[in-house]
């Protein structure tokens, strides 16, 4: 069975201690639990949970961007493209006003690879 | 008593010049309680540092030289009632404080602080902003003729901003734009007249004294929250310049503008209290002693603490009156030393009826003299006792603060009084607040001077040594109590990360 490379990277994205493609260092999801301190004044985790300030990061790893139903995106979010994978989201999480100039996330972003590998793992555990 | 503190801190002193090749921990010769951060400054951004650390699993402690919590947010109980004279305003972007009332149990109520029409009185005449563009005293030339008098500083600040990211005020592509907005004005073509209305309206210290990115960055943040409301669907009342009428439609649950039922200083006690003997009032810090892996801190009162990290969670204001021994860091030390703080004087007070009715003249208004604003509040019947502010930011709250204290409230009621005979008698003093003044706060916020940014802004957070900055001047994206929230969650990551 053919598996898309976008289910392929959260999939690994979701291991610890395994090597992404060789180019990102290896997100623990447990670290990332903890740096998500910082997300969730704006975002909630939980399948079940309601938009607020930000939308609900339930599924956010292989989904679309600016797509989740009853939030309302910036413009540039909603017709940013992009699907949500381990690049996307290293891309984005550097910097989300160069990666999707007019986002309306407040966030300067994080600096370190490693936290943000750490980051994405733990979204990738997000799942309903 | 005090030649005891002297001789105290004078022996720490030489002794540690003595040792300066030995690592900074287990140096003191007076034990030292030992924790992981010590967190200089029980405000909201140094709080929100604390229990950001120990929900991260590290030990801190809180030391703050006052007697309470809450740096810049302070309820004043009153005749009047409860008023915040600190930071107040909470607007719908402000994730991370309203995350925290909602933790706390405080309730957010929609700010009930619209204010009644604005006049201006200048050049010793009352104008109508209305007729204003055909007022002979009006010397702007132009298109700037149609620009309301007490306006003009704010919209030539909002007309020229060429940020759209939250961070594009610290972008070197736009440090060209780190000037005064004189330089500003002067590049743009404006008349001396306009720039002489703007001197009594910029936004910050003044005209010369603010750089125009600092400024920017408000402005810009200012439009985020904005946008959080969604489309506007109520009519922005244009007679409002300074703090128009809240807009209360509910968005997730929040007006444009909410305030903590029963004073903003609710938020910064709950958090104290939930760090328990954590936080240390009265412990005002006079030394930091740093090496790579180690910091020392001593207290006016001789208590010593150590620690892996410091969190500077206090303003430069008072930092730069606390000895730091650590090895260089120029561009920090300039920064401590230089960065200049705006001003925010307010003389809140109860008018016992309207005198606006008796005189005819606008309720609200702004000057070009050393009182700066009249804002009366609505109270929604229109008759009866009105809440009412005197308001000085700018360059008259800076001289204001001049002023011997004991007579300052008096002369603000006789400077009314001159401009309005008929509040005479009518206006009872409930509270007077300037914070530069306030010897823990010494301003009420940061600013930064003309080519300050370029200098020092985009690095001066960086850590120097075990130390890390938080407080509202060490804001990246955001403004207000948020951008206190914002910074003491950057230095508690900064320090997770290296812990």
């Amino acid at each position: 069975m053919k598996m898309s490379w976008i289910l392929a990277s959260a999939l690994v994205a979701a291991t610890p201690g395994m090597a992404w493609a060789g180019e990102a260092p290896a997100g623990n999801a447990a670290v990332g639990q903890k740096l998500f301190i910082q997300c969730r004044a704006c975002h909630t985790v939980d399948g079940t949970a309601a938009h607020t300030i930000g939308p609900n990061l339930n599924g956010v790893v292989g989904a679309r961007a600016g797509a989740r139903k009853g939030y309302a995106y910036s413009q540039a979010m909603a017709a940013s493209g992009l699907v949500w994978n381990a690049k996307t989201l290293d891309r984005f999480l550097t910097r989300p006003s160069t990666a999707v100039p007019g986002t309306k996330m407040a966030f300067a972003g994080i600096a370190a690879p490693k936290a943000r590998a750490d980051m994405i793992a733990y979204l990738a555990t997000l799942r309903r | 008593m005090s030649s005891l503190k002297l001789s105290r801190r004078g022996f720490v002193a030489a002794a540690s010049a003595a040792t300066a090749a030995l690592p900074v921990l287990g140096r003191s010769a007076f034990a030292a309680e030992t924790v992981d951060v010590i967190v200089v400054g029980g405000g909201l951004s140094g709080l929100h540092a604390a229990l950001t650390l120990q929900e991260l699993g590290l030990r801190a402690i809180v030391l703050e030289a006052g007697a309470q919590a809450g740096g810049r947010v302070k309820t004043v109980t009153t005749a009047e009632g409860a008023i915040d004279v600190g930071a107040s305003q909470i607007g719908r972007s402000y994730a991370r404080v309203i995350k925290a009332c909602d933790t706390f149990g405080l309730k957010l109520v929609p700010e009930d602080r619209d204010l009644l029409g604005f006049g201006a009185h200048f050049m010793d005449s009352w104008i109508d902003p209305k007729t204003w563009a055909d007022n002979p005293l009006n010397q702007c030339v132009g298109e700037e003729r149609a620009i309301p008098p007490m306006l003009m500083g704010q919209a030539v600040v909002a007309k020229y901003n060429p940020l759209h990211e939250l961070e594009d005020w610290l972008d070197p592509r736009f440090g060209t734009y780190d000037i005064s907005l004189r330089q500003l004005m002067e590049q743009k073509g404006y008349s001396a007249a306009a720039i002489k209305l703007a001197s009594y309206s910029a936004p910050g210290i003044g005209i010369d004294e603010t750089s125009l990115l600092r400024m920017w960055q408000e402005d810009t943040r200012t439009a985020l929250d904005k946008k959080l409301g969604g489309p506007a669907t109520q009519e922005e009342h244009r007679d409002h310049p300074f703090g128009e009428a809240n807009n209360r439609q509910q968005v997730n649950g929040l007006a444009r503008i909410s305030n903590i039922e029963g004073g903003c200083q609710k938020l910064p006690l709950a958090m104290a209290a939930k760090l328990g003997d954590r936080l240390r009032l009265n412990k005002a810090v006079a030394r930091i002693e740093m090496s790579d892996t180690g910091a020392s801190v001593t207290c006016s009162d001789g208590s010593a603490y150590k620690a892996r990290f410091v969190v500077s969670a206090i303003p430069f204001s008072m930092l730069r009156g606390v000895e730091i021994v650590a090895a260089p860091k120029p561009a920090a030390r300039q920064a401590i030393a230089r960065m200049p703080y705006a001003n925010t004087a307010r003389m809140y007070v109860t008018v016992e009826k309207p005198f606006w009715l008796e005189d005819g003249l606008p309720p609200s208004f702004s000057t070009d003299g050393p009182m700066g604003m009249f804002w009366a509040i609505d109270n929604h019947k229109g008759t009866g006792a009105h809440r009412a502010m005197i308001v000085m930011v700018g360059n008259v709250a800076q001289a204001i603060a001049q002023r011997p204290g004991a007579g300052v409230e008096q002369f603000l009621l006789d400077e009314l009084a001159r401009l309005r005979p008929a509040s005479k008698g009518l206006v009872r003093i409930a509270t007077y607040k300037d914070w530069l003044r306030d010897p823990l706060q010494r301003g009420c916020g940061f600013s930064l001077a003309p080519g300050q940014v370029n200098a020092f802004a985009r690095t001066m957070v960086e850590p120097w040594q075990v130390m890390h900055f938080a407080g509202e001047h060490t804001r990246r994206l955001d403004f207000g109590m948020e951008s206190a929230f914002e910074s003491g969650e950057r230095a508690a990551l900064e320090i997770y990360g290296r812990a």
